[in-house]
């Protein structure tokens, strides 16, 4: 389901809103892929009436009006429950509304529920989520891919239109890779996180999970603006969306010469060069560039997002959040409180930060990777002096099977190629370059706040790919 | 860097985080493992154009200590007794 084709079968009454609310939650529940914690069926219905009455009425209809969509379970949705895929936040109620979400609902989307997604976004398979694993829609045997896992899902199966999830070293597009949508990550402040659920500040980013790259932009349009509750928020220019679909002659392409020693599924390999050479044919110009750092980049985001989120996590204290397990002080209610409602992944990176943070490390490991990041950001702002696109898969492999990684270290590898955008704050995108057995993505990674250019490139490789 | 178990009691006790006798050996094991890969950056080398100034730099606020008014603080707060902010029985 992609967004203009669903509004016009909406708007010209090939189904109704009710009818397709309906399905979209009758299908979430016979396909059993756990790519829901909760669904508002209730809500959804109500307002999908709301909607064919207006259709009926013959009233304007909004950019999103009628569309069934989800919301990662870790973006606040007001009264709604909240989990971030934790046991520590299981009866936990959404006060307000994202900023995102408000953006959304006045343009009419109907919100049919919140998706699984590994615990507090930490993971790269959704294993580590309190609620269970979220299956891939290719294959039930394995995994979809994180921490956004149910979103990506959710769209792959056409559960919803798209959805919302968040990117803070590739959440969004390794599992859009490993499910077969695309997953956008714009450039850092184009979109408020007021009312994300924070794992490492500087790095989270909310990004969209959809069925094609114009939808993507449809959604980025509306959801990137300056929030003066977001004090990382940009008031950067908006993007035009005819401008994605200019054609891309004039632009020079990149690809890494070096993501070659990195160990990569044989599909992925022979998937890529072919899209490669597709756009050679093309006569789209695609240089080699020196990417030596990614190796450096994911030491740097493991340093500096457990950092962040053992800092984050300290509130997470059974007070303000979480169960209230009895106590004999406080310092044992802490203990306990976090002791049980956090999960193996989410204890150690917590322990990862505290050991990066303390007095006799700090400098040695998280103000040398801060160092270690400029230089990074430095070396992509050279780069871009002289490409406007670099690309590349989106994960080494495609999705594995069900615990069959059990070292974190080999599963932080599966965000090998997807972290430097992070580290960089850039946007980048992916876009599935095959479906069949297994999806495969294609990563675009674009200079800062170039986020048009991203979508320009991506809206003509798929374009090409698909021809 | 190999991490023993002192080394992660101290560390659970700063995260405030019990971490059970069947569980440390698994922890201690994949903490090293990540420490030591995250160990790289020590000879990653840093670019010399770094040193300039390249307007990618993390401006921070300094931290300096002020002075503070006690009684000021206090009757900001909903309730209070003797000079104790009272908060809800959680215990």
């Amino acid at each position: 389901m992609n967004i203009n084709s669903t509004l016009n079968d909406l708007r010209a009454k090939v189904f109704s809103c009710e009818e397709l609310v309906e399905k979209s939650i009758k299908s979430i529940k016979k396909d059993k892929l756990n790519d829901f914690i909760s669904i508002f069926e209730d809500d959804a219905i109500n307002f999908a009436k709301d909607v064919d009455r207006k259709i009926e009425n013959g009233e304007k209809l909004r950019k999103l009006e009628g569309l069934p969509i989800s919301i990662k379970d870790n973006i606040l949705v007001n009264g709604k429950l909240l989990t971030a895929g934790s046991k520590m936040l299981e009866n936990y109620i959404a006060p307000y509304d994202a900023t995102v979400v408000t953006d959304l609902l006045n343009e009419g989307a109907i919100i049919i529920g919140k998706n699984n997604m590994d615990e507090f976004a930490m993971g790269s398979s959704n294993e580590t989520s309190f609620f269970g694993p979220v299956l891939n829609p290719y294959d039930k045997n394995r995994v979809s891919g994180g921490s956004s896992g149910g979103g990506a899902c959710a769209v792959s199966s056409d559960h919803a239109v798209f959805s919302l999830g968040s990117d803070t070293g590739g959440s969004v597009r390794q599992p859009a890779s490993f499910c077969g949508v695309c997953g956008f990550k714009p450039s850092y402040g184009r979109i408020s996180r007021y009312g994300l659920v924070s794992l490492a500040s500087s790095l989270d980013q909310i990004g969209t999970l959809t069925d094609c790259v114009e939808d993507s932009a449809i959604v980025f349009d509306i959801i990137s603006h300056n929030d003066k509750k977001d004090s990382t928020s940009l008031n950067a220019k908006k993007i035009n969306l005819s401008t994605i679909k200019k054609d891309i002659k004039d632009f020079t392409l990149a690809i890494p010469k070096d993501f070659y020693k990195y160990s990569i599924d044989s599909d992925v390999y022979e998937n890529f060069d072919k899209a490669i050479s597709m756009l050679r044919k093309m006569h789209i110009k695609i240089e080699e560039i020196d990417m030596s750092f990614s190796d450096d980049a994911l030491a740097v985001y493991y340093i500096l997002q457990s950092a962040e989120a053992s800092s984050n996590l300290a509130r997470y204290d059974g007070l303000r959040f979480g169960n209230n397990e009895r106590a004999k002080d406080l310092e044992e209610l802490y203990i306990k409180n976090r002791s049980k409602g956090f999960g193996d992944e989410v204890k150690r990176r917590i322990l990862v930060g505290t050991y990066v943070l303390s007095s006799g490390y700090k400098d040695a490991y998280y103000k040398r990777a801060l160092d270690v990041q400029r230089d990074i950001k430095l070396r992509f702002k050279k780069i871009f002096s002289s490409i406007d696109g670099i690309l590349m898969p989106t994960s080494p492999g495609h999705a594995f099977k069900l615990k069959s990684i059990t070292d974190p270290l080999t599963m932080y590898f599966s965000d090998i190629f997807t972290v430097s955008a992070n580290i960089a704050g850039l946007p980048a995108i992916t876009i599935p370059i095959a479906k069949e057995p297994l999806p495969i993505g294609l990563q675009i990674m674009g200079d800062y706040l170039k986020d048009e250019n991203v979508l320009r490139i991506a809206y003509n490789i798929e374009k090409i790919i698909s021809a | 860097m190999k991490i023993d178990d002192k080394g992660l009691k101290n560390l659970s006790k700063l995260s405030k985080l019990e971490i059970g006798r069947a569980e440390s050996r698994k922890f201690i094991s994949q903490l090293g493992n990540i420490f030591d890969y995250v160990e790289k950056i020590q000879n990653y080398q840093l670019s010399e154009d770094l040193k300039s100034d390249d307007g990618l730099s993390l401006e921070t606020r300094r931290d300096i200590v002020l002075e503070s008014n006690k009684d000021n603080l206090i009757s900001q707060f909903s309730d209070s007794d003797n000079n104790f902010l009272k908060v809800k029985k959680v215990l």
